[in-house]
């Protein structure tokens, strides 16, 4: 399973598997420095540095043109391809810079957490796997580090090792694994209809494929979607985005479900899409787009709805989480939806997926190192820290102001993009439903505007509760990351143009655009007053409902309805019920198989105890009767014969005897008239009897004749 | 020379029995010492054929005549190399653990004999050049296990026995019958690369259909096939390295060997694929697959829990075989060496578990890779490889599957076996959970966790596995190739 996607410049070098092996190898240090904390803190954090230099570097040997790729066609038996185009190698970058953010935070975070060396060991590895999805030029390689991310990460989920911990750890893997072997079927579809699992437009190849077709992206749509916590797949993500210690939130939610979104778009909107551009089927690609759309506004929504009415800190971050996936993936949608033209939903997710990506793994490390100073995580019984952590709130608002999409901060970019992605696919086709997807997006920003700012307030505004005094102060370490993420948020937010002609329009020739839609994206300035109305009725509306929900005291008032839950009313009966079904037909099968098996004899044993039965008490005293009856009987016949026997024969001589008896006295009487008759010498008599003899033998052959 | 090989293979074990039958009880180190010399010998015996066979030559031995075309006749293929090379090579690993287990138990010169004197048994299967041959031997391995089984001589061990015993002489007594079928359908009874019964013809079809039936019920009674499995968990109460010989490598996988024998060396694969029987087969391995793994997930007690795994992963190992493609073939083959070591693996940790903690039920795990971490290790290894993880050698025999099924045209199958690795992974995935993430009353343990003698093979086992599946191309595919090169020439 092997190729090289296609393009003008292929750079071939080892870089990518250095990028990959640096933190396997990382982890073998950490576990050698198990005991010795700031060595093996330190290795840590040089490992995931490295990884991040070397990242940057695959970055810019990328940006300079070209693919660079390396390939082991003999690697245990599969072989293992990597292929790196511009936007692998922009996920990668980011993904390994936050990881390197967390390491540090880390540092101070786990200090008070135990089992340190196996949470730095699976941290790091989680971070090879992770990269190596990004890395890679054909789905098998990418599904490998795909499961390989999934499992190691287990382990940073059920760090505290606590019931809830668990359960949502047993959801967590079970989901992953469920994902897993849905994208292998993929693939292996995909293989066995194409000849090749490359990471390549390859939808020509498919038209003849038929249902498969659409075999291959549900399968892998479901095995990328449940990473990315797409509805109706999401239910593993709030349990246990929360569970996991603050940084490991935070790469779960900055980085890894963008493993799930990395994975959709691949699929979407380069291998189902025909390789020489305008091509008659796109339309395949656009329907895709509209499918896709449509679940991205559901996750969006829905999601954005209950984060507005948790109360506990990380959960509502996790659904904060589901609810900008859907952002990403309708842009996704989009781009597949406006098919040829689709560069401008391209650069919408992309840009989307690069700014959650910073203020996620920011929300979550600041309302992290929170709960590792106050140990509360419940939104009422937290507020006015804002004093006590000055930096942390501060990095917070900037988060907030990113994730709410106000003007000058990152969101406020990709929001933008997706606004004008969403009112393009409406125009490409005049849909109504379309037109409505474009009303429930701005009501998803209110919302997320809403929920946000509930969030600040609630941490840190307002009196500060009593247990919460002489808290400990942020450490230096913490403010330095925290500053990073504020100023990326930022810069992403103010040199839109920068980002988009450097790294979005060179990455879209990856995907098979047309490459003047590409380069009108350029030509979108943002600072226009249509576009700042775009965002500024979400942020009015979202303010507005949070001002009348605190007012009203709504948020207590308010419960989710719990009938919206698929878990509940899904998931778990179904997988109760299929396995109880099994598994009573098997218990079944192996009780009645046994009895007519092995206890076959045994339905014989009423027969043999009857027996018994008669040998031991009838047959002592019938015994002899019946014996002598028998003799008796044999007797009797016996008697009979021979009685027979002699009366037959008797009788028979006797009546021969007469006979010749009686022809000797006839033969012996010459006088007689009969005598003279009946004798041979009496030649008319013998004449008559020739005569009559010929005629009748005469008369019968005539007869038969 | 090389043609007593195989007999040798044969004698040696036989030879070691009935030393260790004249020794006394209490001489423990000349019954070690001949019972590990003996299986050595044997092991070595099947590794100088090796070569032979790798070659493509075949080693005949042609014994005792009994009627026109019919002897006591000894044939050494690639086919029956796999076999006898993996059964041997864990019975060396098997008899050192052996030693660790029992000796706390009771009647052990009893158990070695057997335990020794079922190699021969095995290497006969391995070995046999017909039909005649193998079910001689099939017969000879139930009787010597028998005893290996009701060893603990309880009431439920006698139960268990008995059920055993008459599972498996039923078994027996359908190749019986089948035998005489093919012998007068064509004459002779010995095993072809290409299959004998092709020369049947068409007009013997009815036949043809009456004795496939007969003979795969007979091996898959053996091969545990859903629903004539009930004798695999239930002698689960022997002790645990006949369980984990026996039960996961030599007694099963007799089984699946015979019916790969009769698909590929007794029908052939034109003969099959005209017949198209193979299609009702795999419903009812699907099906045990399926259930076989679902019932795993139920079993509270350890031992019970793997046994039920196996009938699963027999399962593969049939799927395989009946895909009738050289992929298909392979992909069996493969994972009788692969589920092997896997299996061995887990069943020697599970004795190393009840050797030194006492507990059977896995509620009462949790937390013991604190006192037992290289075992835990081991049998995460081992777990791990038989969901399919890289770089474990299960992953080979499950690709293999995977990439045969669809080439073959049949994902159904593959939906089935990725369904089945979900279900692998939901028995499996707690037990380790348990071990490693949680919290029990387990103390960390002073100096080796566990009698060298039991540690020792099971960690090298673990470590083969691995090695196994990174140099899958060097070791186990080279040989399934010479296998399915002779059959699809």
């Amino acid at each position: 399973m092997h190729a090289v996607p296609e393009h003008s410049y292929i750079i071939i070098n080892n870089l990518p598997l250095y990028i990959i092996i640096l933190p396997l190898l990382g982890t073998v240090l950490i576990a050698i420095f198990n005991k010795r904390e700031t060595l093996r803190n330190l290795t840590a954090v040089l490992v995931s540095g490295g990884t991040f230099l070397l990242c940057c570097l695959l970055f810019l040997q990328v940006l300079e043109g070209g693919t660079v790729s390396a390939s082991w066609p003999h690697f245990i038996g599969i072989g293992l391809n990597l292929a790196i185009d511009l936007f692998g190698a922009l996920f990668a970058l980011f993904a390994s810079c936050l990881w390197f953010l967390a390491v540090l935070f880390s540092w101070t975070y786990m200090s008070h957490e135990n089992r340190r060396t196996r949470y730095y060991i699976f941290l790091i590895l989680t971070l090879s796997g992770c990269l190596g999805v990004f890395l890679t030029g054909d789905f098998f390689s990418l599904f490998l580090f795909f499961e390989m991310m999934s499992l190691a990460s287990y382990v940073l989920v059920i760090h505290s090792e606590t019931g809830e911990t668990m359960e949502a750890g047993r959801n967590y893997l079970y989901l992953s694994i469920i994902g897993g072997l849905s994208l292998l079927i993929g693939i292996l579809l995909l293989y066995f209809s194409t000849g090749s699992t490359a990471i390549t437009p390859q939808l020509e190849k498919l038209t003849d494929a038929g249902f498969t077709r659409i075999l291959i992206v549900v399968f892998m749509i479901i095995g990328f979607g449940i990473k990315a916590g797409m509805v109706p797949l999401h239910i593993w993500l709030p349990k246990a985005h929360p569970v996991a210690p603050s940084p490991a939130s935070a790469l779960l939610s900055g980085i890894m479900i963008k493993t799930g979104a990395y994975g959709i778009s691949r699929v979407v909107n380069l291998l189902m899409t025909p390789a020489g551009g305008e091509h008659g089927s796109w339309h395949f690609t656009e329907k895709l787009g509209l499918i896709i759309i449509w679940f991205a506004v559901a996750t969006m929504l829905s999601a954005a709805l209950m984060a507005l009415f948790q109360t506990n800190i990380k959960r509502i971050l996790a659904y904060s989480s589901i609810s900008q996936m859907g952002y990403i993936l309708m842009g996704v949608g989009c781009a597949a939806y406006l098919g040829y033209e689709g560069p401008i939903g391209f650069a919408a997710f992309s840009y989307h997926i690069l700014n959650h990506a910073f203020f996620k793994a920011g929300l979550f490390m600041m309302v992290g190192a929170v709960y590792a100073r106050t140990h509360e995580l419940e939104l009422s019984r937290l507020g006015g820290l804002a004093r006590s952590f000055p930096v942390t709130a501060t990095a917070f608002l900037v988060a907030a102001a990113g994730i709410a999409g106000f003007p000058g901060f990152n969101g406020y970019i990709s929001k933008t993009l997706l606004h004008h992605a969403i009112v393009e696919a409406y125009e490409h086709h005049h849909l109504f439903s379309l037109h409505l997807a474009e009303y429930l997006f701005t009501i998803t920003g209110a919302l997320t505007v809403c929920y946000i700012f509930k969030l600040f307030t609630g941490i840190f505004t307002g009196s500060k509760p009593a247990h919460l005094r002489d808290l400990p102060r942020e450490p230096f370490l913490e403010r330095v990351v925290f500053t990073v993420i504020a100023v990326v948020i930022v810069y992403l937010g103010t040199t839109p143009q920068t980002v988009l002609h450097r790294v979005v329009e060179p990455a879209t020739a990856g995907f098979g655009y047309d490459s003047h839609a590409a380069h009108h994206l350029l030509e979108l300035d943002f600072l226009n007053l249509s576009d700042m109305l775009g965002v500024l009725i979400p942020i009015a509306l979202g303010l507005a409902l949070l001002f009348v929900m605190q007012r009203m005291q709504l948020f207590h008032k308010i419960r989710f309805p719990y009938w919206l839950s698929v878990d509940r009313y899904v998931y778990a009966p179904v997988s109760k019920h299929s396995l109880a079904l099994f598994t009573i037909i098997g218990q079944v099968m192996e009780k009645n198989i046994d009895r007519s098996y092995v206890a076959l004899p045994s339905t014989f044993s009423p027969v043999y105890h009857g027996l018994a039965q008669l040998e031991e008490n009838h047959m002592a005293r019938w015994g002899r009767w019946i014996n002598l009856t028998v003799v008796r009987i044999r007797e009797m016949v016996y008697h009979l014969w021979m009685t027979g026997i002699t009366t037959v024969f008797g009788n028979l001589s006797r009546l021969l005897k007469q006979g010749f008896r009686t022809l000797f006295q006839v033969d012996y009487r010459p006088q007689e008239k009969v005598f003279r008759t009946i004798n041979i010498s009496n030649l008319d008599f013998n004449l008559l009897i020739i005569v009559l003899t010929l005629i009748i033998i005469l008369g019968i052959t005539v007869f038969l004749r | 020379m090389s043609n007593i090989l195989p007999l040798l293979a044969i004698f040696f074990p036989l030879a070691g029995a009935l030393v260790i039958r004249f020794l006394k009880e209490e001489d423990a180190a000349w019954r070690h010492t001949s019972a590990f010399v003996s299986i050595f010998l044997t092991f070595a015996a099947v590794v100088l054929m090796l070569p032979i066979t790798m070659r493509g030559e075949v080693i005949e031995l042609r014994l005792i005549p009994l009627v026109e075309n019919l002897h006591v006749y000894f044939r050494v293929d690639s086919m029956g190399m796999i076999f006898g090379m993996i059964s041997s090579t864990l019975w060396v690993f098997a008899i050192v653990y052996s030693i660790g287990y029992m000796s706390h138990e009771h009647g052990q010169r009893n158990y070695f004999v057997f335990y020794v004197l079922s190699a021969s048994a095995t290497m006969g299967v391995a070995f046999a050049g017909n039909l005649f041959t193998l079910y001689i031997f099939y017969e000879y391995l139930a009787i010597c296990t028998y005893p290996l089984v009701v060893h603990a001589q309880t009431r439920e061990a006698t139960r268990s026995g008995i059920k055993y015993i008459s599972y498996s002489f039923g078994g027996g007594a359908l190749i019986f019958l089948s035998m005489f079928a093919i012998y007068d359908l064509v004459g002779t009874l010995d095993f072809a690369p290409a299959g004998i019964l092709g020369a049947a013809g068409p007009e013997s079809r009815s036949l043809l259909i009456i004795v496939f039936v007969l003979c795969i019920a007979g091996f898959s009674t053996k091969a545990a096939v859903m629903p004539l499995h009930s004798w695999l968990p239930g002698a689960m109460v022997a002790p645990t390295p006949v369980s984990a010989l026996l039960h996961a490598v030599a007694i099963v996988k007799a089984g699946v060997f015979g019916t790969t024998r009769v698909f590929y060396s007794l029908y052939g694969v034109e003969t099959l694929r005209e017949l198209n029987l193979t299609g009702y087969l795999a419903v009812i391995i699907c099906f045990t697959i399926i259930a076989g793994s679902v019932m795993a997930i139920k079993q509270d007690v350890l031992k019970l829990r793997l046994a039920y795994s196996t009938i699963g992963q027999l399962g593969y190992i049939t799927l395989g075989t009946l895909l009738l493609t050289p992929t298909g073939l392979a992909a069996g083959l493969l994972h009788i060496i692969n589920h092997a070591f896997l299996k061995i693996t887990l069943f020697f940790c599970a004795g190393i578990i009840i050797t030194v903690t006492g507990k059977t039920k896995l509620q009462d795990l949790v937390g013991v890779g604190r006192r037992l971490p290289l075992t835990m290790i081991a049998f995460s290894i081992g777990a791990f490889g038989l969901m399919g993880m890289l770089p474990i050698c299960g992953y080979i025999s499950k690709y293999y599957l995977l990439t045969g099924s669809f080439a073959a045209g049949k994902p159904v199958f593959a939906y089935v076996v990725l369904g089945s690795t979900l279900l692998n992974s939901i028995y499996y995935l707690p037990i380790i959970v348990n071990a490693f993430f949680k919290k029990g009353s387990f103390e960390e343990p002073r100096g080796f966790e566990a009698p060298l003698t039991m540690l020792a093979p099971t960690v090298t086992l673990a470590g083969l596995a691995v090695i196994l599946g990174l140099f899958a191309n060097y070791t186990t595919i080279p040989l399934v190739e010479a296998v399915v090169n002779t059959v699809f020439r």
